[in-house]
């Protein structure tokens, strides 16, 4: 008797054997999931390689917002596989949207309500990160967010909850193992050779500082090289730059608003008691003021890659690669919108 | 295209296209204030450079000769230190040494996108990371004693208040 499928319109799908498991060869042809090299061998030129490949096959899902009935439906795991997320965490650029998409993955939905294929797809995606740092000796924070993060995914795992398949959730525990080993055996090469950070002048520092955008990281050296560090990082020049990258002008001016009027009420206070001539304005605190708007706007996301959607044919693409279809009519920059983290999840019924 | 003739610190002499050469604004202010005729064959010492780190700087300058000019006053570009492109990455993945030798060239002959890019790497190398770790990354003797280091931290407590 024939074999008929369940989705008995199509012949349905060729499948092929990748080192992660049986793939959909259609999700194969526009990924570089299909290069997969020893993972040994790979680390310490996989980025050259991977931007190579990124270059080849430009990566790109179309999406629809139907049901599973209708064809071209795509899934999350499906949609992160024909963007080529494994290139993407290798991607500098792309490093940052892709933490982030994992950090609301872990985070805001619970793991439970992952279709297994996705925490799949999860799972290696976190392994990957985890050996792009150890790789790098970058970003130290993501790795200890993670363990964090996957500390509570395995605290939560209760029977009935995020387990689902036992073998399945055997091999992500073998990940969180593996993480969690990386991350105790994360070891910071020292630097070899002359000269150091130390013999910079103090505009050299001041320049890489004023490349920090995060108040973490200018405390943090500050912290690191008080002698040295400590005092540029009380520059107001260090402050004012952060502010005027976090926060647009009104939101600033909401800051000074605020100054003036307790600025007034305290001038009011001091006349009253000294009846003595108002005081000259203080210059402004730049700390202050980016601590304040910290608090009440929150900090800017930003990064340096983002997904793009042409609303002309709904195709989800990299920025800087493009828009992969052609015969599109006029700029299709005019079409297309940028996607941050959050809005891509929105896409699909998780 | 007329060329130029750099000297490194240890005597090395390269030959360069003015234009290229002109990427640093020291050289092209000298350039533009002392004159330079045809066929000079007058040789710009560089004695802050030395012939490695010179043969560096060429390569980048020569690869960037075409860039156009960069905005004045980008707040976003200057912070967004991931974004660098793939050449400027892989020229960059040099050691620790030889990347500040470069800063330090950058700095000297006032080229601003290699100071920039690799002041961006250096930005990368302290990102995410904890004070000690940072220590470890740049071989950063700690003097402070610690109750100095206390201290530090408890004048910054303020800011990590929610």
């Amino acid at each position: 008797m024939p074999f008929i499928s369940k989705d008995w319109r199509s012949p349905g799908e060729f499948w092929v054997k990748t080192e992660e498991g049986w793939e959909k060869a259609k999700i194969l042809e526009c990924s570089s999931l299909n290069s997969s090299i020893d993972k040994d061998e790979e680390e310490k030129e996989n980025i050259a390689e991977q931007n190579k490949d990124c270059s080849i096959v430009q990566p790109y899902c179309h999406i629809t917002k139907s049901s599973k009935e209708v064809a071209g439906f795509t899934g999350l795991s499906d949609a992160l596989k024909r963007l080529d997320w494994k290139g993407a965490v290798r991607d500098r650029r792309r490093f940052k949207y892709i933490c982030k998409l994992l950090d609301l993955l872990c985070n805001e939905r619970p793991l439970s309500e992952l279709s297994g294929n996705v925490r799949k797809t999860l799972f290696t995606m976190l392994e990957e990160v985890a050996l792009q740092v150890r790789m790098r000796q970058e970003n130290t924070d993501v790795l200890r967010k993670l363990i964090v993060q996957l500390r509570s995914l395995v605290d939560c795992a209760c029977w009935g909850r995020p387990i689902g398949s036992t073998q399945l959730w055997q091999s992500h525990l073998a990940v969180i193992h593996r993480i969690t080993h990386i991350a105790d055996n994360l070891v910071i090469q020292m630097p070899e050779g002359e000269p150091l950070l130390e013999d910079m002048p103090e505009e050299v520092i001041r320049e890489v500082l004023l490349r920090l955008s995060d108040h973490k990281d200018i405390e943090a050296c500050r912290e690191a090289w008080p002698e040295t560090a400590g005092p540029l990082t009380s520059e107001q020049r260090i402050w004012r730059k952060l502010v005027a990258f976090h926060f647009t002008d009104s939101q600033v001016s909401s800051y000074f608003e605020r100054k003036a009027f307790m600025g007034s009420k305290r001038d009011e206070q001091e006349l009253q008691v000294r009846s003595g001539r108002r005081s000259d304005k203080p210059p402004v605190d730049w700390k202050d003021a980016f601590h304040y708007l910290r608090k009440h706007y929150g900090l800017r996301e930003d990064y340096a890659e983002t997904l793009s959607l042409c609303r002309a044919c709904r195709c989800l693409y990299w920025t800087a690669s493009g828009h992969p279809c052609v015969g599109v009519g006029g700029d299709p920059s005019c079409f297309s919108v940028i996607i941050r983290p959050s809005d891509f999840l929105n896409f699909f019924t998780l | 295209m007329p060329n130029i003739k750099l000297q490194s610190s240890d005597g090395e002499i390269y030959n360069v296209d003015v234009e290229i050469a002109k990427c640093s604004v020291t050289i092209k202010t000298m350039l533009e204030d002392l004159g330079m005729d045809e066929d000079e064959e007058e040789v710009v010492p560089l004695p802050n450079v030395n012939s490695a780190i010179l043969k560096k700087v060429i390569q980048w300058a020569t690869y960037h000769k075409d860039d156009p000019p960069p905005p004045e006053d980008d707040e976003n570009k200057e912070k967004r230190t991931d974004d660098i492109s793939s050449w400027d990455a892989d020229f960059l993945k040099v050691d620790q040494g030889t990347l500040f030798e470069l800063i330090l060239a950058a700095n000297y002959l006032d080229i601003k996108g290699l100071l920039d890019v690799t002041c961006k790497t250096v930005a990368n190398m302290i990102k995410g990371k904890t004070p000690e770790e940072i220590r470890k990354t740049f071989n950063i003797k700690n003097d402070f004693s610690a109750a100095e280091e206390e201290q530090v931290r408890k004048e910054n407590e303020w800011c990590e208040e929610k």
